[in-house]
């Protein structure tokens, strides 16, 4: 045989042994479980991104404290995607290049829909904090909410609505961004499905200063409650604007009208609203509770719903890697579709949690009320499921 | 002063084009991606430089005609109308929009100015975001298609630096064109440029029209590229993002925009490695790059040439001691 072609017959299986060793270097017995945190660091999501990524790490630590997942250490790297869809696009390219195990974000709606078509090509499992009820619909097995859809969450607001308020005129204030746009097309829907009536429907913009016309508006149509959905600080605005116009008909919302800055913001104007959440540091559950107290002993700031996401995010990965029996990246995401995590085995997960067919999640969520300035739960709601 | 679209110009650009084409195929998708947007922004920021570096047109609408070129490619993709037509509805429309605009700038200077195109900006936007019936609102439009055969990211890249270099000829040989010097006229002395016979009219609208077309053609290419448009990245914020890089690589220039992109799109990229602090380095680096060199990279680097120039000719022109 000419020496030119055993040559070639040498060099190709050493080719194919080296164009595998990335795959089998992965997952080696020491090697870390890497996962690629694409989330809002820097922008308008800031805030909750920062929250998110703080939690995702302490999961990981926590975690490795026990062991790890069958042996491997968690690593995070964390990518930020400014809150902007077209930065979005360059980091989870940049994270699907360095080859993850999972993608944990991006939590606004935006930047999820467009680094979604591309862990689907990579087959890679990404879980989400986005709201927009249609990220589950957009054809990709590897996408996974951490928190109710509002699809999921809304039908609940319009029943406590109309069951326990007895509300027929239902007023609706959402802020005009993804989130909000997806409560409101749900709550609007629930709320006529219950056979309520929305008598006004009023969107504002995010970072709004002025709430004097919408509030007005709300109350010229006479309404027996008013439903709303707006960021924090402009829930303060809200409902500092509504104790100056004094009206009396009961405030009802989801997660953002309960949440810690907005009672702090809004002060004693934010007693008496109740409202649901799909996840909340005020839950009547031990391990929230104790994870609450290690995150503000850790990072001195109190979690919100998007923290205890992140957490549990990390969690439901090491729990579909146990199941699946070693860490395996292209069977992680059909491991994941219909399994349910119990926290009697799985003690980091907080709470049940379902993961849906089509990746949507199902857990029990709350109905809150403020009262002199603390939120308590007055109801727990049951999973969708049982 | 520096010739400002000179021949060493257009080499320049065309090199920096034929090596972002090159360095493609030794990238991952991560660089390939970067190198398009930088592709698709230089196009976007040419056209602000033509209306503010040339004809001294202060705009802040420059965000709007890209999104308007977007959406257009978007929603015109959905229907089944191929990328060519398209883009060239996308260019005629942004056109029409950027001769309207223009009209403004015939009786406001200036700041005035600015706050009458960041009012088109918050307009364009407003309908983006609430006239869901036609943009799908704040949701956006979803899974845009490349154009067939450049789906491939490499394909792509090398599809929208053919565009670069396009508009980049076709920019070069209108800036050496009587159209060029009217518009650096009309921006150095409206009166004069009048006096001489410019019809300061019509190139005032025509600075604003090429300049949206352009900013249209960014738009229908940026919108294949990341696949997925919503209203949030065409807000005033890209508007400002954009002038800033029309500064930064020097406003005037010909190869100004190619080297402001660089800095915005590259520089907070490569800073990354920061980690938190990587946006406030990035920050800085800005705000002191604009402290010292107003003029931008390319005033800097014609500031440098200059002294040594003149250094030249002092060595020259001094009196050879007598043995």
């Amino acid at each position: 045989m000419p020496h030119a072609i055993r040559c070639r017959a040498a060099v190709w299986p050493l080719a194919a042994l080296l164009a595998a060793a990335p795959a089998v270097l992965a997952w080696a017995d020491d090697a870390p479980i890497r996962l690629a945190d694409v989330v809002e660091l820097s922008g308008s999501g800031a805030s909750v991104g920062t929250l998110w990524r703080d939690a995702a790490h302490m999961a990981a630590d926590d975690i490795d404290a026990k062991g790890g997942v069958l042996g491997h250490k968690i690593e995070i790297t964390d990518y930020d995607t400014q809150t902007n869809p077209s930065i979005s696009r360059a980091v989870i390219q940049k994270a699907l290049d360095e080859h993850p195990y999972a993608v944990l974000g991006p939590i606004y709606s935006g930047s999820a829909k467009v680094d979604e078509p591309l862990t689907k090509a990579a087959g890679i499992a990404e879980f989400t904090g986005g709201a927009a009820t249609d990220l589950t619909h957009m054809g990709s097995d590897f996408i996974f909410r951490t928190a109710l859809s509002a699809e999921s969450s809304e039908p609940r607001v319009a029943r406590y609505l109309v069951d326990d308020l007895h509300a027929k005129k239902v007023a609706v204030l959402w802020v005009n961004d993804d989130a909000g746009k997806s409560v409101h097309d749900a709550i609007v829907a629930a709320l006529q499905k219950d056979g309520a009536t929305v008598v006004a429907d009023v969107s504002s913009d995010g970072g709004q200063v002025s709430f004097a016309a919408d509030v007005q508006k709300a109350r010229r149509a006479a309404p027996d409650a008013i439903f709303v959905y707006l960021h924090e600080e402009e829930n303060a605005r809200f409902l500092k604007e509504v104790r100056r116009q004094g009206v009396k008909v009961p405030l009802v919302g989801d997660t953002t009208l309960m949440d810690a800055q907005t009672v702090k913001l809004a002060g004693a104007d934010a007693d008496g609203v109740v409202g649901h959440a799909m996840l909340t540091p005020d839950a009547p559950i031990p391990a929230i509770q104790d994870f609450v107290k290690r995150f503000q002993d850790r990072y001195h700031i109190m979690p919100d719903h998007n923290a205890i996401q992140g957490y549990m995010a990390v969690w439901l990965v090491k729990a579909a890697t146990e199941k699946m029996g070693k860490p395996d990246a292209a069977q992680l995401a059909a491991t994941l579709h219909g399994m349910t995590v119990d926290p009697a085995t799985e003690p980091g997960i907080l709470m049940k949690t379902t993961v849906l067919p089509n990746g949507d999640v199902d857990r029990q969520s709350f109905m809150v009320q403020i009262d002199n300035g603390h939120a308590k739960v007055i109801k727990v709601l049951p999973m969708l499921g049982s | 002063m520096m010739a400002r679209a000179s021949a060493g110009g257009l080499v320049a650009a065309v090199l920096l084009v034929v090596l972002a084409g090159a360095l493609g195929f030794a990238l991952q998708p991560y660089g390939i991606y970067l190198l398009s947007l930088w592709a698709v922004y230089t196009i976007a920021a040419i056209g602000l430089n033509l209306t503010l570096g040339f004809a001294g047109q202060m705009s802040l609408a420059q965000a709007a005609f890209v999104g308007i070129g977007a959406y257009c490619t978007a929603l015109l993709d959905a229907r089944g109308i191929p990328f060519p037509a398209t883009l060239a509805i996308a260019v005629l429309l942004t056109f029409g929009v950027g001769w309207c605009v223009g009209y403004p700038a015939l009786r406001v200077q200036g700041h005035y100015l600015a706050f009458v195109t960041l009012g088109l900006t918050t307009l364009v936007y407003l309908v983006m975001r609430n006239e869901t019936w036609l943009t799908g609102g704040i949701g956006g439009v979803s899974n845009i298609a490349r154009p067939w055969p450049f789906a491939h990211n490499l394909a792509y890249l090398h599809l929208c630096l053919a565009a670069l270099l396009a508009v980049a000829a076709a920019m070069w040989w209108m800036l050496r064109s009587p159209w060029g010097r009217a518009f650096v006229a009309l921006r150095e002395n409206p009166v004069r440029a009048m006096s001489l016979g410019v019809d300061v009219r019509r190139y005032t609208l025509l600075a604003f029209a090429i300049g949206a077309a352009l900013g249209g053609i960014a738009g229908a290419f940026y919108a294949p590229l990341v696949q997925y448009i919503e209203p949030s990245p065409f807000a005033l914020g890209f508007s400002i993002n954009l002038l800033m890089m029309v500064v930064i690589g020097g406003a005037g220039y010909f190869l100004g925009p190619f080297l402001g992109a660089l800095v915005a799109v590259l520089l907070p990229e490569w800073l990354r490695f920061l980690q938190d602090e990587y946006l406030i380095i990035y920050a800085v680096a800005v705000i002191l790059l604009l402290l010292f060199c107003p003029t931008g990279l390319l005033g800097l680097a014609e500031r440098a040439l200059a002294r040594g120039r003149a250094r030249g000719t002092a060595k020259a022109a001094a009196p050879v001691a007598a043995p």
